[in-house]
């Protein structure tokens, strides 16, 4: 039986599918672009200089829309529930 | 006295140096080539008489193999024992230099009959300097070269304007393009404990990041001037690292 691959939260948004830890352990981004929030790892914090709860409260502000066009939005998508997760968090 | 003979023996080099122009060898034709399931004949023409060389593998980061054929303007180089129904990448030119750099597919053995699968010419034939090689190269399917399809999308969205790309497609094959010309003329690169290849291109302001096995994860001009190197990983020689994978 194959198992699923292994994902990652999106520390910004909540989105649970990262394929990839956001930063490895030697340091660098992942470079993959959350589908949910559109925060890229590696280029948003580390070039744009783009905290995380910065990023956060503009996707909040700009209606928590889904960002990707080449990944769809799962169904029944609540981005709000997604959020939780993180705010809960912090 | 010692030194006014050494100087004249300068003169003699420095003057021999202008008077012979030593010229780089350029690619006129191909390459070309000719499939079978399990051997590949490699074709180019160069302006100049050069060495064959082709050094080819399963991955364009690791081009492990390695055949030699004669001096000339004409060339041919024979691969043999290959795999049926792979992807083989290779370079082709001189002993020193990649003229450049394509990709075929071996015919399956239940696929297409022996002899018979002749791909098409992987280049135009042109006249190309050694010291741009990449930009003209053909590159494999985009499935190939990005290393996570779905992702593809998304970051030519973000960053296939940095590169004026017409679509994923195409900035994709621009990413690969850059990883040949990278390791052709030595751009600075770090590899980091990951085996995550990061590349930048300080003139053009293009930096890139590479999958373990060559894939890319993504391409794009960074605004902030520090940032490759504030990158992780350790700084390597593309042109003298045959393998850019980092040991299992």
């Amino acid at each position: 039986m194959k198992s699923r691959p292994k994902s990652h939260p999106c520390p910004v948004c909540g989105y649970p599918d990262l394929t990839e830890t956001p930063r490895s352990h030697s340091g660098g981004g992942s470079y993959e672009i959350c589908p949910s929030c559109g925060y890229q790892f590696g280029v948003d914090d580390d070039d744009r200089r783009v905290s995380f709860s910065e990023y956060r409260e503009r996707w909040v502000n700009g209606g928590m829309t889904w960002w990707s066009r080449g990944i769809l939005e799962p169904p029944n998508w609540n981005p709000r529930a997604q959020l939780a997760t993180v705010l809960g968090k912090s | 006295m010692r030194l006014l003979a050494f100087q004249i023996l300068l003169l003699c080099f420095a003057g021999w140096g202008v008077a012979f122009n030593v010229r780089a060898v350029s690619l006129t034709r191909g390459p070309d080539v000719s499939l079978t399931s399990t051997n590949a004949v490699i074709r180019w023409t160069t302006d100049t008489e050069s060495g064959s060389r082709v050094q080819f593998g399963v991955s364009l980061g690791r081009l492990d193999r390695r055949v030699q054929g004669a001096v000339g303007t004409e060339h041919t180089v024979e691969l043999r024992e290959l795999k049926p129904g792979t992807l083989y990448y290779f370079t082709a030119g001189t002993a020193r230099v990649p003229l450049a750099t394509n990709w075929f597919t071996t015919p399956n053995l239940k696929g297409p009959p022996d002899n018979v699968a002749i791909t098409p010419a992987v280049e135009e034939p042109t006249s190309r300097p050694e010291t741009n090689p990449g930009t003209q190269a053909r590159p494999p399917p985009t499935q190939v070269t990005w290393g996570s399809a779905r992702t593809l999308q998304d970051h030519f969205d973000r960053h296939g304007a940095d590169f004026g790309a017409r679509d994923p497609d195409d900035y994709a094959a621009q990413a690969w393009r850059f990883l040949v010309r990278a390791k052709a003329v030595g751009l600075p690169a770090k590899i980091d404990e990951d085996g995550v290849l990061r590349v930048f291109d300080a003139q053009s302001g293009a930096f890139a990041a590479y999958n373990r096995d060559g894939t890319t994860k993504t391409y794009f001009k960074p605004g902030r001037r520090r940032y490759f190197a504030d990158q992780p990983g350790k700084s390597v020689d593309l042109r003298k690292l045959p393998d850019v994978q980092p040991p299992r």
